[in-house]
Order: structure tokens, then C-alpha cells, then sequence
């Protein structure tokens, strides 16, 4: 039976089933009579002082253990036991003759009505006050233990919704995954999960009670699905899957950030590819030591009118930021017929890769280039960023491209505004760019060698094509040859070359392009601290 | 009585770590604390009235009443409108 939820913390687990006891066991006693109010009054203070005391001992102990984000909510928790308005509401519905234990769980049922019905996270803040205020009821009635207590062999641990408290009580290594019917990427199991490496699906909703009584549960944190009473291949499958994760973040750990240099003491740059802005943070985390192609298509998509040149100097600025001194290289647009821009006035194309697309377009539509190659000026003055133009067929596309570059930049210099440095490099996917190389280093800082693009032109073979697999590969006489034309182009001109194509990040590719001359390696964040292993291994 | 108007300062608004902050630096005054809100005014004290009301950036209005009243609106609006805690 398979469980489908939200994936909140990555790592996949397979193991025996543990159900905890279900939360707060409910109040047998509801009512007091007058004369033992004062003793009751007595008694719920009493556990506050108990249950914030153990609160904050956890707390404590956690930020020795250097979980701060964890130790916060711990601390956050102490002021909820604490709370003078939980606490005049509670002793006053004591003094109506109601149970302590059943007077702080409405209490803290009305508070967390009212926080659910703000907002998401808001939402998330309701199940700390249920579980802050759930623990002084189960102290109250004398059950304070921790409904853990049983669970002795390590196992999957399925619940409908884990408080911090009971993630933290849970023994050491005993926890091989969660699942839960409740929750979101923002609670506090979540959280907590990711802090201690644990993989975890949430908000798998009804479907959970199905799961109850399961033997063993296997989940994928990654994806976001976990499997009840999985078959042996299941079993199998994820085993395989688990075993590859470790060795992947062994290696994560290792090489993330170390520079990559070779025995022959050659040093590789190894940067990243981003899709959009908001990947900055993430390549950044994984190792990246700059961005080998920043496309900006993202900023295009999915909306009717073009993104104004505030909002592009918006998304390139917070890359520029997010890499400081580290160099981000920015691609201009490369769409073709396939993408309808307003007021571009694309026409239907039989070939739209052969087509009117990337520079060739951006030359001939001025509003549409100059106010990316102005945001780019602007943006650079926070970072450090470089411009790459797509699709250069010649050396006639680079001048005039570097051309309207010069002309935005003295537009901005005489309006007043800051622009920073840019260098402008060519990235090199037309078998004709690299046949031209020579040429090109002369009015270039750099190349970038795109080689999806340039096996699909120089090989004649459609990258879409199931039939034409064995030609879809850099590895192929044809292209290591442009790539080392390419490289030794540069290398005379003296300017540095990278790889920003899927063969970057390929193991088996990575020394090849390294001994034909390749100096930077840019690919998707995920295989960073991989391929720095493999440089570091050459 | 002093009061004293503010913007929230941090990201996400009033609740978990500024919020925990904020309570355990307005425990230390005397005075009893309310903060103003639009019509709503509640205990400055009590971080299950102080959490979600107010979001980055919005306008809140601290109040004591008290023998450190002054020092209590001084030192709790400069930390709720910092940004970092």
C-alpha cells in the first residue's frame, strides 16, 4: 500500500513499524468539587514548573549538541508552558470546578483554534500549543513518560501528527524515518527530521490509518512516499537506494568544500548551472564555487508580458549576492520558436533549433535584449557577474552583441546609475563557433562550451530523439575534437574555458574534457562534491 | 504610562524565536506591558497572545504602565523592530 505525502526531509528508510501511543489520553476526570480547588490550583502549577523544566533542560541540552534552529523551539515552547494568559485561563476555569487536565487542553484547544485559522504557518504554531499544553495535562494526570518508552529496536515511526517533544525523546538511533498523516515542509517535525538527517514524509492525510498495523514501512523522504508492508523487491529497491544515498553524502560531506585540483596541480573551477534565482542558496550549500551558466529563461515563462528591467535586475542581483565574489556567469535569453514572446513577432518555424533563437533573436529585438543586457549592467554592481550570449554563430554576432552591451552601459552611466564590471564571454554550442574560436577568443573573456547543444548540431542528431541514443553523447570523436579546438583557442588567447553541458557532471567525461584542456566545470548543483572527487582523483 | 509606536522588524513576523525573545526581555520589567494593535491590544507577556499578530513591516504600538515603563517601551520596540535576532 503506498502512502502518498509531502517529502520533508530527504533519505530513504526501510524497517519495522512503531505506532506510538496517540497523544493526549483524554481526561477521566472532568470536574472538582470546591474545597479541592485550591489544592488543584496548587497541582497545575506545580506541573508547568515541571514540564517547563523539562523543556528547557532539552533545550539546553540541544544547543550543547549545536541545534540551534531545534534548542529555539524548545526555548519557544518554555514561554508557551509559561504563559501568563494560559495560566489565568486555566486557574479560572479551575475555579468553576473544572479538572486542571481538562482545563488546559480547551484552553490550549481555543489558542490553537485561533492560530489555525490564520495562516499556514500559523497553522504549524497550533500543533506546539497542543503539544506544549498536551504534556501539562498527561503530567496532571500522572503520564508523563513519553509514549517512546517501548521503542527499543530501530523502526519507522508512524504517527498521526509528532510533536517536538516526542522527536526529542525518541532514543538515539532508534528513529529510521517518519511518517505522518498530519504536517507540512514547516513543522516542527519536518524540522526537526532534516537537523537530525532522519528522512521523513508528512501530510500523507487518512491514508496513514490504513498503515497502522503494518509490519514494516518503507519511505522515501526525497519523493514523498512511503510504502506499507513493502514486497522483496521493494525492500530490495529502496535497500539499493539507501546504500547510494550514504555514499552520496559521504562524498557530499568530503568534497563539498574543497577546491578540486588535480595531482598535476591543476585547478578546476567547479560551479553550478541555475535554472532560476531561488537555487542560488542551495548550489551555494552543495559546494559551488560560482554559477558557469545562470539562464535566465525562468524569468520569461509561464506569463503574457516581458519582465520589466527592475524585476530582472531584481532576480540577477540576488544571485550576484548570494555568490559574492564568487563569478556568476549570466546567460541571456535563448528561446526559440517553441516559446511565444508578446510583441517579438516569432513566426512558426520548421526547425526551430536551426531557428531564429538565443542571440540571433536578442540582436534583432532590442526591446527585448537591452533592458536584460541593462538589469545585467545594474545587477553587477552587487556581485560579481559575467554575460555569456547563446547560439554565436560568428564573430559578427559577438561584436554587435558586445556592441549594444557598450550602448546600454553609456545609457546607464549618463542616466546616473551604477553599473558594475561585466566581463562578456561566448558560449560556444554551434560547431561553427567553436570551428571559429580563434577569432572569438580575441573579442572574449571567456568561453563556456554548452555541449548538449553543440553533440546535437555537430552530430546532426536531435536531442529529443529515443532512435538517435549513441549519438547523443559528447563522447564522440567529432565533438572532442571542436571542444579541443575550442580549448586551444582559448588557451593561446589565454582566456579560461568551461564545460557547462550535462558532460560536466559525467564521471566518465570529467577527465577527458580536463586533459583536452577544459578549465571549468559547471553542472547542476546535485553532482558537485562528485565531480570534485573525481578532479580531485585525476 | 509610556508608549512608543515601532514596524516589526523580523521576516517572518511575531512568533517562534523573536517572539521567545521578546517575551523573555519584557519578564524582566516590572511594568505591565500591553502591545497595541489596530484595536486589539494584548499582554506583552504572554507569547500565545503576541504570536501571529503582526507581520513584517506592520505597525505596532508598545505600551507600559509601571515603575520601568519607559525603559521597558524603549527596550522592547527597539527589538521587535530590529530584523535579526
Amino acid at each position: 500500500m503506498k502512502l502518498t505525502g509531502i517529502g520533508a526531509s530527504e533519505g530513504v528508510a526501510v524497517g519495522p513499524a512503531f505506532v506510538p501511543a496517540t497523544g493526549t489520553p483524554e481526561p477521566e476526570r472532568r470536574r472538582i468539587t470546591q474545597s479541592e480547588v485550591e489544592s488543584e490550583l496548587q497541582r497545575f502549577r506545580d506541573a508547568v514548573r515541571a514540564v517547563a523544566g523539562r523543556l528547557s533542560e532539552t533545550g539546553e541540552r540541544l544547543r550543547a549538541s549545536g541545534s540551534e534552529e531545534e534548542a529555539c523551539i524548545f526555548e519557544f515552547h518554555v514561554e508557551m508552558a509559561e504563559d501568563p494568559e494560559l495560566a489565568s485561563a486555566v486557574e479560572e476555569r479551575i475555579g468553576t470546578l473544572e479538572s486542571p487536565e481538562a482545563a488546559v487542553l480547551a484552553v490550549g484547544e481555543e489558542y490553537a483554534a485561533e492560530l489555525a485559522s490564520k495562516d499556514q504557518y500559523m497553522a504549524a504554531r497550533a500543533d506546539d500549543v497542543r503539544d506544549v499544553t498536551g504534556q501539562i495535562s498527561a503530567e496532571l494526570m500522572g503520564r508523563g513518560a513519553s509514549a517512546f518508552k517501548t521503542l527499543e529496536t530501530p523502526s519507522v515511526v508512524l504517527a498521526r501528527s509528532l510533536a517536538p517533544s516526542d522527536t526529542a525523546r525518541i532514543k538515539e538511533g532508534m528513529a529510521l524515518g517518519f511518517v505522518t498523516a498530519e504536517g507540512s515542509r514547516t513543522s516542527h517535525v519536518s524540522i526537526m527530521a532534516r537537523s537530525m538527517g532522519i528522512p521523513a514524509v508528512v501530510g500523507v492525510g487518512a491514508a496513514l490509518e490504513g498503515a497502522l498495523d503494518a509490519e514494516d514501512v518503507a519511505l522515501d523522504g526525497s519523493e514523498g512516499y512511503a510504502i506499507a508492508d513493502p514486497d522483496e523487491d521493494t525492500v530490495a529497491e529502496f535497500q539499493k537506494k539507501s546504500v547510494a544515498l550514504a555514499e552520496e553524502r559521504a562524498v557530499l560531506e568530503e568534497y563539498r568544500h574543497v577546491e578540486a585540483i588535480t595531482s598535476e596541480g591543476r585547478r578546476i573551477e567547479v560551479a553550478a548551472n541555475l535554472g532560476s534565482a531561488s537555487e542560488a542558496e542551495d548550489a551555494l550549500q552543495r559546494g559551488a564555487e560560482g554559477v558557469g551558466l545562470f539562464r535566465t529563461e525562468f524569468l520569461f515563462m509561464e506569463r503574457d508580458d516581458l519582465p520589466s528591467e527592475d524585476e530582472q535586475y531584481e532576480a540577477y542581483s540576488a544571485v550576484a549576492r548570494t555568490f559574492g565574489e564568487k563569478p556568476v556567469i549570466v546567460r541571456t535569453l535563448d528561446v526559440g520558436g517553441d516559446k511565444d514572446l508578446p510583441g517579438v513577432g516569432q513566426a512558426h518555424e520548421e526547425n526551430p533549433f536551426l531557428g531564429w533563437r538565443g542571440i540571433r533573436m536578442s540582436l534583432d529585438t532590442p526591446r527585448l535584449f537591452k533592458p536584460q543586457l541593462r538589469a545585467i549592467l545594474r545587477a553587477a554592481a552587487n556581485g560579481h557577474l559575467k554575460v555569456m550570449f547563446p547560439m554565436v554563430a560568428d564573430v559578427r554576432d559577438l561584436e554587435t552583441a558586445n556592441a549594444m552591451l557598450q550602448e546600454c552601459r553609456s545609457e546607464l552611466e549618463s542616466e546616473g546609475k551604477t553599473v558594475g564590471e561585466v566581463e562578456t564571454g561566448v558560449m560556444i554550442e554551434t560547431p561553427a563557433a567553436a570551428i571559429c574560436a580563434a577569432e572569438l577568443a580575441k573579442e572574449s573573456a571567456f568561453f563556456s562550451i554548452g555541449t548538449n547543444d553543440l553533440v546535437q548540431y555537430t552530430l546532426a542528431a536531435d536531442r529529443g530523439n529515443e532512435r538517435l541514443r549513441r549519438l547523443q553523447n559528447a563522447d564522440h570523436p567529432a565533438v572532442l575534437a571542436l571542444i579541443r579546438q575550442t580549448c586551444e583557442a582559448a588557451n593561446a588567447a589565454g582566456i579560461p574555458v568551461g564545460v557547462c553541458g550535462e558532460a560536466a557532471g559525467e564521471p566518465e567525461m570529467i577527465p577527458k574534457l580536463i586533459a583536452i584542456g577544459v578549465t571549468e566545470l559547471s553542472m547542476g548543483a546535485p553532482s558537485i562534491p562528485r565531480a570534485k572527487k573525481v578532479v580531485s582523483g585525476l | 504610562m509610556a508608549e512608543r509606536e515601532t514596524t516589526v522588524g523580523p521576516e517572518e513576523g511575531i512568533h517562534g524565536r523573536p517572539a521567545a525573545q521578546f517575551i523573555k526581555a519584557a519578564k524582566r520589567f516590572s511594568s505591565q506591558v500591553v502591545i497595541v494593535k489596530g484595536d486589539r491590544e494584548v499582554n506583552a507577556k504572554s507569547v500565545l497572545k503576541i504570536t501571529g499578530l503582526a507581520r513584517k513591516g506592520e505597525k505596532i504600538t508598545i505600551r507600559a504602565e509601571g515603575e520601568d515603563a519607559e525603559q521597558a517601551v524603549e527596550t522592547l520596540a527597539e527589538l521587535i523592530s530590529a530584523d535579526e535576532h
